[in-house]
């Protein structure tokens, strides 16, 4: 079986083939073996003999991976689905949150001009205020969030033409 | 076991997260019963599944729960508390409850009221000081009405200045300003934040000492008039103004110093008729002159620390001259040990501005051994919210000194595994490998956004993810497959699937 991993850019693919006592992972021509046990909440590896306990948790498009306490966002891809995969989003226009939150002013209005770098929404998060700015200069042609309201990650705040 | 305290015998603490459990633990040692209090969304939180009793509040937002006075009164009546440890945050510093659980007969593990208003008052606490003949900052001490009046002060003190919240603490309601066109801005964003963390907008200003290093002092009190401190903190290494990294001691004042700044800080608390446990905040600068910027009057967050060097259990003492006992050390009897580190473990993004990261913890295991202590207030499956600080736990080391102390900071750190949200914990491993911090020589500007790129993590253990990851999304490929041959399949097995 052969997966992609994508790495700041770059491609990586590797083979898997599962034996009798683990897995013989090749990539670039390179191969090694690796023993796999899952711990109660860990997972234990055992590469070429030398010990490591990983955090493994799934999420809904990648996998999180911790080992001593380095932190790894990772997507493994199967590159024969890979092409059923579609690119969307309205691009650096769209002001979306980062974090759940609640409104706390909106400083603009729709049809307003707004620059590169004016503040136009904040917001607060865990106690601190965040003023958000526009990452494109053009005309708010749409506003999807009132002052007070409560928002959760990736919400649509702001839209610029 | 019977309580070893007079007049106490079961202890409301008014708080959640890792300081609620730590004072719940010292009243077990001490023979004490606990009662929690908790919001709706902390129904399950570990400190009210430790506590011997626990009481629910209402709504998640601190404003419906933890900061109702008359709500956690109504708690300690029903279940028979005697005192409340507020811990800090939250009523911690809130004269006014202070006074209401005196007034309903309950003993109030903190100071009396009169000096948490002087002291919470930065504007009073100033001219207090400063009549007590304590060292202070440059600036003007009274609230600020207007942003043009700001502009006005500032031009007379000079660039930098600091806007602060008079009700201020944790960072909240402070701006540094280092020109007027910034001015206005800051203050309007300050009296904002003042306003919805403290219900008092009013902001003062002073001028930026260049280059101050964050000390404070421990200090311990008693009813009786008597006074000791228990050294010092260092706690520069900051973001937005609050602390992430600490130690004790300072790696840099000259012990002539300590012994200036120590006594100064014994002078504030008899300033102030102080009873507990406070801390007294100075600015070091790099001449090692120092300025009083405040005094907490209540348990830090950093306390364990000085615990770590000093042996002596600050909360165990707060209990004791909370119930009248005078205290239990003479300043001789206190020493420094060694040297500790203190990192607060946050649900941020170190790399991304510090970004929040809240949701669900998925894995969580802490590191052990010997010298490392962590104080925790989540366990794994805990949601961390967006209602509450960001930080999940304190992880602290001893060592017999600074260098021994790091050696095994890296280590436990290195143990530590959260899963499900970002922390802190890849950024102080960035840090514990900075030449500078390792000197020992730097201030509360140290995070600057280049000194944090040059920290972003360099992971070193990246082979090893990807092949976990790439067995974990083979084992998911293989089991979500549809099987060969369904017709073999009975449709009993099929209904377990």
């Amino acid at each position: 079986m052969t997966y992609e991993i994508e790495i700041d850019g770059i491609n990586k693919i590797f083979d898997i083939e599962k034996k009798e006592k683990g897995y013989l992972i090749t990539q670039n021509g390179k191969s090694v073996f690796v023993e796999k046990k899952d711990l109660s909440n860990s997972v234990h590896l055992l590469v070429e003999g030398k010990s490591h306990e990983v955090g493994l948790a799934k999420h809904s498009e990648y996998w999180e991976v911790g080992v001593e306490g380095e932190r790894f966002l990772l997507n493994v891809v199967d590159p024969r689905k890979k092409s059923l995969r579609m690119v969307s989003g309205e691009g650096e226009g769209l002001l979306v949150t980062k974090m759940p939150g609640r409104i706390v002013e909106v400083c603009c209005q729709v049809g307003q001009t707004v620059e590169k770098g004016d503040v136009i929404i904040i917001v607060e998060a865990m106690k601190m205020e965040n003023p958000l700015k526009a990452a494109k200069s053009g005309t708010i042609t749409e506003i999807y969030v009132e002052s007070g309201a409560l928002v959760e990650a990736k919400q649509k705040l702001i839209l610029i033409d | 076991m019977s309580p070893t305290l007079p007049g106490i015998t079961k202890v409301l603490v008014a708080n959640r997260g890792e300081i609620a459990l730590r004072v719940m633990r010292a009243c077990r040692e001490l023979g004490l019963g606990t009662v929690a209090v908790y919001s709706d969304i902390d129904a399950r939180a570990p400190h009210v599944r430790y506590a011997d009793e626990a009481y629910h509040i209402g709504g998640a937002v601190s404003a419906e729960s933890y900061l109702v006075a008359e709500k956690i009164l109504a708690v300690a009546k029903q279940s028979g508390a005697d005192a409340i440890h507020p811990g800090y945050g939250f009523l911690s510093e809130n004269a006014t409850f202070a006074q209401q659980v005196q007034d309903a007969g309950l003993i109030w593990v903190g100071p009396n009221p009169y000096a948490i208003t002087i002291m919470g008052s930065k504007t009073e606490s100033r001219q207090k000081m400063e009549s007590a003949g304590v060292p202070t900052v440059p600036g003007v001490s009274t609230a600020i009405p207007t942003a043009e009046e700001a502009l006005e002060i500032a031009e007379t003190i000079g660039y930098p200045v600091m806007l602060k919240a008079a009700a201020g603490g944790g960072g909240k309601g402070m701006r540094e300003v280092t020109c007027a066109d910034e001015l206005p801005e800051a203050f309007h964003r300050a009296h904002s934040e003042a306003v919805n963390a403290f219900g008092n907008g009013d902001i003062y200003m002073e001028k930026r000492v260049v280059k101050p290093r964050h000390v404070e002092v421990q200090v311990m009190a008693d009813a009786h008039g008597n006074v000791v401190h228990v050294f010092e903190r260092d706690c520069s290494i900051q973001r937005r103004h609050q602390k992430v990294v600490e130690e004790a001691p300072c790696p840099v004042i000259r012990p002539e110093v300590r012994d200036a700044m120590t006594k100064v800080a014994v002078q504030a608390a008899h300033a102030v008729n102080y009873v507990g446990a406070g801390t007294v905040e100075f600015l070091l600068g790099d001449d090692q002159s120092f300025y009083f910027l405040e005094m907490n009057t209540r348990l830090q967050v950093e306390h364990p620390i000085t615990e770590m060097i000093t042996g002596f259990d600050l909360v165990h003492e707060q209990l004791r001259v909370a119930a009248g006992l005078p205290l239990s050390v003479q300043q001789s009897d206190l020493q420094i040990h060694g040297h500790a580190l203190e990192c607060r473990v946050y649900a941020e993004d170190a790399t991304n501005n510090w970004a929040p990261s809240p949701g669900k913890i998925a894995q969580y295991s802490e590191p052990s051994g010997a010298w490392v202590r962590v104080d925790s207030g989540v366990l794994e499956g805990d949601e961390v919210s967006v209602y509450y600080d960001p930080m999940i736990a304190k992880l602290i080391v001893w060592g017999r000194d600074r260098e021994a102390a790091i050696g095994r900071l890296r280590r436990a750190l290195s143990e530590y595994r959260v899963q499900g949200i970002q922390t802190t914990i890849p950024f102080f491993q960035a840090l514990l490998d900075d030449p500078e911090f390792l000197s020992g020589e730097y201030d509360t500007g140290f995070l600057t956004p280049a000194k944090m790129e040059a920290l972003a993590p360099k992971p070193s253990h990246l082979a090893v993810a990807e092949l976990a990851a790439l067995i974990a999304q083979f084992e998911t490929d293989l089991n979500t497959k549809p099987p060969s041959q369904p017709q073999a399949t009975s449709k009993w097995k099929w209904s377990y699937r």
